[in-house]
């Protein structure tokens, strides 16, 4: 099974200009690396996931959704360069985004690892890490070394 | 006390298992035994209807519906839902003690 993670769905430098800006753009590097075929599709989904409520915690966002855009469960990761990026008034803006793109076939071992990043992300230390590295490499081998988080 | 929660959510992919963790950490800071079921797209593992029935008090933190909802007959329950429970656990693991009197 192909990892969900990868070096080239990994940005530090998202510049959006607001959410939708930066779905569509993370839906665009997702297509870029041959996951998915359908850019538009992806962000159509998030954004109709997210009417619904993006979960995030201490400027963690998890944007996700069930789409028929992308081939292969991906988790797209982008740190954002502006303060643009709000998914709720409340919580503030993003700085980090998780876009979790699962296709409508999943099978169970890619909710698996899934739900398990989910849990992670409820971790100050895991948080920490992901807003430090500067390295795509250091930051995939930290999310899919999920066993020991 | 010992707590059962159940976390459930549209898409069953981040809310349920964040909100999951959640409980888990806020209830077992507490002092509490915290025991949860996720209704998540992975499918779902029971907790047995005894195990329900001898705990204290319930949370469900839950957009759709809880599945096998009468294992949860005659129980003392907090309802939330799972956007709650990931930003302020601690207002639910309160209420559970209020509720269980204890």
């Amino acid at each position: 099974m192909a990892s969900v993670f990868s070096k080239d769905l990994i940005t530090f430098e998202l510049n959006a200009s607001d959410k939708v800006d930066a779905i569509s753009q993370m839906a665009q590097l997702v297509v870029s690396t041959g996951r998915g075929s359908d850019a538009e599709q992806i962000a159509k989904d998030v954004l109709a996931r997210d009417e619904m409520g993006t979960p995030q915690v201490d400027g963690v966002a998890i944007p996700h959704a069930r789409t028929s855009g992308v081939s292969q469960s991906s988790v797209a990761v982008a740190r954002t360069t502006n303060k643009n990026v709000i998914f709720d008034a409340d919580e503030g803006p993003a700085e980090v985004l998780f876009m979790i793109l699962v296709p409508n076939e999943a099978g169970d071992e890619h909710i698996t690892i899934l739900s398990s990043l989910a849990r992670r992300l409820m971790d100050d230390e895991f948080t920490k890490a992901l807003r430090t590295t500067n390295d795509p490499a250091e930051l995939v081998g930290l999310l899919e070394n999920q066993e020991n988080g | 006390m010992k707590i059962v929660a159940v976390t459930s959510c549209a898409t069953g992919i981040a809310h349920t298992y964040m909100a999951a963790e959640s409980l888990e950490r806020a209830g077992k800071a507490a002092g509490h035994e915290m025991i949860v079921e996720t209704q998540g797209a992975g499918g779902y593992k029971p907790i047995a209807r005894e195990i329900i029935q001898g705990a204290d008090v319930v949370i469900f933190a839950n957009d759709v519906g809880i599945r096998d909802l009468d294992r949860f007959d005659g129980c003392k329950i907090v309802q939330s839902i799972p956007k709650t429970a990931i930003k302020d656990p601690k207002s639910l693991i309160a209420q559970a003690e209020e509720l269980a009197g204890k």
